[in-house]
This record gives structure tokens, sequence and C-alpha cells, in this order.
């Protein structure tokens, strides 16, 4: 008998743990180090507290973020259920099968779940850049478009006055008369860092307002173009008489830094960054104004993205994982985070509920701007001429995380002045060739 | 049947080595099989619709035929070698300075080796948002103090930061060795030194550091393996730019890897480091034996 329950114990001990976790598995999530991510990670407790599910988070920045997402799913290693894409992955992530159709697992919601999600109430152009062939493959967590953030009291004190749609002749011209280098103010932060989601993101909208392109419709590529000549002469003025020294080296989050902070007059990034300049810790809060994405051919030229979340087409937890992913994007979740974070840090650009909200409108004085810029974005022709391609701050075909990193290495050689115009040009022109060659698009 | 009796020849003891060979040739052989394998493939893991093709010796044509593959070899050949001199000289003046009895000399010691355990990454980091950030760092700091505009360390001088990072964590590294090799030169010999008069500086240049020079040799030699493979600190400051200014062949691996998900044309230009990382370690070594031999003659 007592050998009997020494092996029963032996047997606990071995198996015990993971027999007990049965049916209330541990979810290992992939995700961006944004604010707004870190928040979710900061109240996921909630999560676990109603489901038993417990969550595992790995952050990342985002250029780590979208090597280990992809070394996971490419190489079929399977280590994340729950990972955090773009609308620029999305699309092809769902071909390549990494992901799971979410169709099913919508389908399979009670009545009273359905209701309470509301996926209707999912900005359509952000579900519609989320989808692949009618499926939603990813739901977004925060959605976003690109704008200008500008110091209201620099810009008194100056007498200076924003226009709603500025040009970047505009853009430059005031903030050139904004840069006072000795008393660490720079006219605009603009990101430098190479990466394709860092400086590219930002320059491939003065790209196409440019009236540039990478591609022409037969798949030829253009960087040899006068309009590409300009973008690449323009970005680098304004960053060296008007932007943050050692710009090579400012990503997103030091922008965000020199923003909010005091330290820039002006910013051009994503909508999403408003709510962190309004939040308690910000500096400059109550001092931000908003502008369109400025402009020089063609209008609209404000990006659309969605950090979203997906589950892995490998994973062992998918019923879990969309419990997961459905309380993360839920109007619940929003309001969680409206009432103990602040309205204004709420994740915006999902949820058209979330503008029809009088207490986010209330404290959110960039709803309107935010969701005028997500609507206008021109997700499916970004250029002034036709392109083969989709995407305003990319081109959507799988090798641009390549070619965009090779792209960006050039654009900051040219910026530190290590390399000359026609040298980067011809380097990215030589890069976009190999692409459209190997890739099979070029005929 | 002569090779069977000769296999039969060999002490049955001698089979007590087979599970360690094993497990060697799994950890070091395996890998660099597969690597050479997958450097015969054109295979883009963000493309599995085009499938994994045999394209032959491809992969190296394009390395070798590429001008970006000879700039990067340059950069690596400049990180190395400038830093292993750096670290030569330096650790040859700090190992002599430590070399004698002062009060706190542990202390100082201690605080001079101190930068060796600090990890890649974290140096990187530290070294890049705290003390060379134009904005943030401490090289905004006194860029302000002083009225001048900040230097972009990084920006405008990369590969030359880079050195500097490397120097600084492996200075120590040299240090440890050489002050084990003048501590061990004899008191005997350095009394005859002094008793025929030789000078501070006659005696240091041609009495100890020909005494050291095995432990010049060992230094330099470990050094040129851990800095040629030089990654993290490029990693986290540099990400190998602008352009590939600051790009070594490691670095180029990796991008090649896991930016352009190219396996077939990373696992080549892998195993071209290799090769190049040998022939350099055997010509190097090579020079330092003939110059220890020299020095000890």
């Amino acid at each position: 008998m007592k050998k009997t329950l020494i092996l029963v114990a032996l047997v606990l001990v071995v198996l015990g743990p993971p027999a007990l976790a049965q049916g209330k598995p541990t979810l290992t999530i992939a995700t961006v180090n944004n604010p707004d991510m870190v928040i979710m990670q900061k109240y996921s407790a909630k999560f676990t507290e109603q489901t038993g599910i417990a969550l595992d988070f790995v952050v990342l920045p985002e250029n780590e973020l979208r090597q280990k997402v992809t070394e996971d799913v490419g190489l079929g290693a399977g280590k994340y259920d729950v990972v955090t894409i773009g609308t620029y992955d999305t699309p092809f992530w769902a071909a390549n099968k990494w992901i799971s159709s979410l169709e099913p697992m919508f389908k399979g919601m009670s009545a009273a779940q359905a209701k309470a999600y509301d996926r209707d109430d999912i900005l359509p152009p952000i579900r519609s850049a989320l989808s692949a062939n009618g499926e939603q493959f990813a739901i977004p967590f925060y959605g976003e478009s690109s704008m200008l953030f500008y110091r209201k009291d620099l810009f008194a004190a100056a007498g200076i006055k924003m226009p709603s749609a500025p040009t970047w002749d505009q853009v430059y011209d005031m903030a050139k008369k904004l840069t006072k280098p000795s008393a660490g103010q720079y006219g605009i932060a603009l990101r430098g860092l190479p990466g394709w989601g860092q400086n590219m993101a930002v320059f491939d909208t003065l790209i196409n307002t440019f009236g540039a392109c990478w591609f022409d419709m037969n798949w030829n590529p253009q960087f040899t173009s006068p309009e590409m000549k300009q973008a690449w002469e323009f970005y680098k003025k304004i960053i060296t008489d008007a932007g943050e020294p050692g710009a090579t080296t400012a990503g997103y989050t030091e922008c965000l830094a020199l923003m909010s902070s005091g330290k820039a007059a002006m910013w051009y990034d994503a909508t999403v960054s408003a709510g962190t300049l309004q939040g308690a810790d910000s500096k400059v809060k109550g001092k931000i104004g908003y502008a369109l994405a400025p402009t020089v051919k063609k209008g609209n030229a404000g990006w659309l993205w969605a950090w979203s979340l997906a589950i892995e087409a490998s994973s062992k937890n998918k019923d879990a994982a969309f419990q997961f992913l459905t309380w993360a994007t839920s109007k619940d979740y929003i309001k969680l985070i409206g009432e103990n974070v602040g309205w204004a840090q709420v994740p915006p650009g999902t949820r058209v509920s979330t503008y029809e909200n009088p207490k986010y409108k209330a404290a959110a004085d960039f709803a309107t701007m935010t969701l005028n810029a997500i609507k206008n974005a021109n997700y499916d022709k970004p250029t002034v001429d036709p392109v083969p391609y989709k995407g305003v701050q990319y081109v959507s075909i799988p090798e641009f995380q390549g070619l965009g990193e090779e792209v960006a290495q050039e654009l900051a050689a040219y910026i530190a002045g290590s390399k000359s115009l026609d040298d980067a040009l011809a380097a990215s022109q030589a890069a976009a060739l190999r692409v459209a060659k190997e890739g099979g698009y070029l005929k | 049947m002569k090779a069977f009796e000769r296999i039969a020849a060999v002490p049955k003891a001698n089979a007590l080595i087979l599970p360690a060979a094993a497990i060697v040739a799994l950890v070091t052989q395996v890998p660099l099989v597969v690597t050479l394998v997958l450097s015969v493939v054109k295979w883009i893991v963000v493309r599995p619709d085009l499938g994994i093709n045999f394209i032959g010796l491809s992969n190296y044509f394009q390395i070798f035929t590429s001008r970006e593959f000879y700039s990067v070899v340059l950069n690596t050949i400049a990180l190395t070698f400038v830093s292993i001199a750096c670290c030569t000289i330096l650790g040859i003046a700090f190992a002599h300075m430590l070399n004698r009895r002062f009060p706190g000399v542990n202390l100082a010691r201690t605080i001079m080796i101190a930068p060796f355990f600090v990890m890649d990454a974290v140096a990187g980091i530290v070294w890049k948002t705290l003390m060379l950030h134009p904005s943030f760092g401490i090289n905004g700091l006194v860029a302000s103090w002083l009225g001048v505009a900040p230097v972009d360390f990084l920006g405008q001088h990369p590969l030359l930061t880079v050195v500097m990072l490397v120097v600084w964590q492996w200075t120590p590294f040299f240090v440890l060795i050489l002050l084990a090799g003048f501590e061990s030169i004899s008191e005997e010999l350095l009394d005859s030194a002094r008793v025929d008069g030789a000078s501070a500086f006659r005696t240091l240049f041609q009495i100890k550091i020909p005494a050291i020079a095995a432990h010049i040799e060992v230094a330099v030699m470990l050094g040129l393996i851990f800095i040629l493979k030089t990654f993290g600190v490029i990693y986290v400051t540099t990400a190998g730019g602008p352009g590939i200014s600051s790009t070594n062949l490691p670095y180029i691996v990796y991008r090649t890897g896991f930016y352009r998900w190219d396996v077939g044309r990373a696992a080549a230009m892998a195993i071209v480091t290799v090769i190049l990382t040998l022939v350099t370690i055997t010509a190097l070594f090579g020079f330092v034996r003939r110059k220890t031999r020299e020095a000890e003659a």
C-alpha cells in the first residue's frame, strides 16, 4: 500500500502540473514594445483572472519582433501562440498558411458573445487590410495613420500659424524658424534610424507625395526618377537643417522621447502617439496641436497601419488564443483602459464606437483628426502614378522586409554623409532590381 | 584482412573515446555539413511558394562578384586588426602600470577588468544611449556645456565607434593575460638590468616585453578569435550602418539570413567567413610565432 502511494505521488509530481493545467494552457504572446502594448501587458492579469489562462509575454522592439516572429513561422519553430503583426504581414502570412483564419472561430461564437464583441464595429479600412480572400486573419489592436504634431505654445510664441493641411515646403520653413540648437530645441523630429519599419515608414510617405514610387506597373525599379531624387534630397535637407542631431540613431521611440520631453517643435509620425503625448507623464500635455500628413504633389499622404493580433497556424491553443484576441480587442478592454489609465490612452483607430464615445471625444482632442487620417489613407492607390502594389509606407511583397532594410540603410548612409545621393540611389535601384527579378515579378 | 588486423591491434580502451568523439562531431561537424548543403540551394523563407531549389555554386559566385562583400571584408579586417593593435598597446601599458605594489592595487585591478564582464548588448546599449547619444547622452550634455554641436559618433564615425567599444571591452582581457606575464618575470633579471644601468624605458622594451612575448602571443590569438566574430555591439549600436559602413562578416551573414531571409546566400557567406577566418588565424599565428621566437632568441 505504501509503495502504491509513493508511486502515485511520484506520478503526480512528474505529470501533475501539466495534467492539472490541461484546459487552462499558457499562451505565449510575441508583441512589440510600443506604449499601448505595454499597457495591454500590464492589464492582462485581468484576462487571466477571468479565464484562468496564463499569459507569457515576449516584448521586443519593432525590428527584432519582425525577425523573431518571421523566423518562428517561416522555419516552423511554433514557439508563439499569438503574434503581433501588421497590415503588411497579414496578407502574405495568410497566403503562406502561417496564421489561422479567424472565420471559423468567429462563427463558433455564441449569439451573445458575437453581439458583445460586435465585429462590424471594427473600422472597415483596417479590417479590409487584415483580410485575404474575404477571410479575416488578424484583429487590430490599434490602428493608425500618420500626422504632424506641433507645439502650439512654441508656434504662438514665434507668431507662426500651422495650416490644417501643410505642404512639406511649409513644414521646412516652420521647422527652420523654430530650430534653436543652443536651447536644445529642434524644429522637427523625424525618424532616421535604418529599418523598413523605422525611417522607411516615414520616408515612404514622402516618396509617394513627391510623385515617386518603388516600381512601375511592369515592376521596373524607379529609384532613378527625378521625383525620387527630390524626395531624398528634401529628407536630408530638412533633417540636417532643422532635425535632431544624430538622426540615424533616432527611431520611433527616440523621436517620441524628443517630442514628449519638449525638445522638438514638430514631429511627423504615427497618429497613435497622440495618446502618449497627452499622457500624465508627458511634459507637453495640453500643448500639442495636430495637422494632416504634409503633402507635395499627392494629397492624403498619411499611411495606414494596424498592429494586430493573429494566431499562429502551429498553435496548439487556438481556442484560448482566440479568447485572448477577442478580449484584448473588445469594447470592454477599451473601457477598462479608459477608466483605469485614461480615455486618451485607449487603443485608437480600431472601432467606430470609440470615436462615438463622448468620454473619448472629450479626452482625446486628436480623435477626429485620427479618424479622418485613417479613413482618407490611400492604401490601395498610394502613389501619383499607378503601381502594381498596395500599401502606403511599404510595398506589399514578402521581399520588402529585406529590400526596405537595404534602402533604409542607403538612406541613412546618405543622411549621415557617408554616401553620395547618386551612389545611394544606384545601390537602391540595384537592390530593387534584384528583388524584382529573383521574386519573379519582373517579366 | 590487414585493415582488420590493424583495427584489432588498437587497444580496446581507446573505444572509450567514441562517445566524446561522437558528441564533438555532432555539435561541430553536423552544423558545418548542414551549412554546406544549404549554401548550394536557393531558399527564401518568406517565399515558400518558390520552394527550395539546388543552384550549385551560384550563391558563391554572387558573393564573390558583389562589391558589397569586399567592403564588408575590408571592414572586418579594419575592425579586427585596429582593435587588436589598440588592445595590445593599451593592455601592455595598463598591465605594466598595475604590476606594482601601491595602496588600492587590488581595487584598481578589479575596476580595470570590469568592462570585460559586461555583456556585449548591455555595453552597446549603455554606450549608445547614455554616453554617445547627441540628445540624451553625456555627449549632448558636454557639447551643450562647451557650446558646440554634439559629435554624431554612430552616424558619422560608425566603424571607429565600434572599434572604440570593442577596445573598451577587450583591453581588460589583454591586461589580465599580460599582467600574469609581467608578474612571472624573475626579479633577478630585472635586478641585473638595474645593475647594468638600464633605464626604465629600455628595461620595458628590451627586457620586459621580450620576456612576455609568449603571453602577448596568447592574448593576440585569443583576441583575434573573439574580435573577428564581433556581433552584439554592432547589432545594438549601428545595425551595421549607415549603409554597410560598420558591417562585418558575421553581421552580413545575419543580415542576409534574417532580413532578406535568403538562407542559401547566408549559408554560403557563413562558409566563406569560416574559411577566411581560418586562413587569417593560421597566417597570423605563424607570424606571431616567428616574432616570438625572434624575441626569445
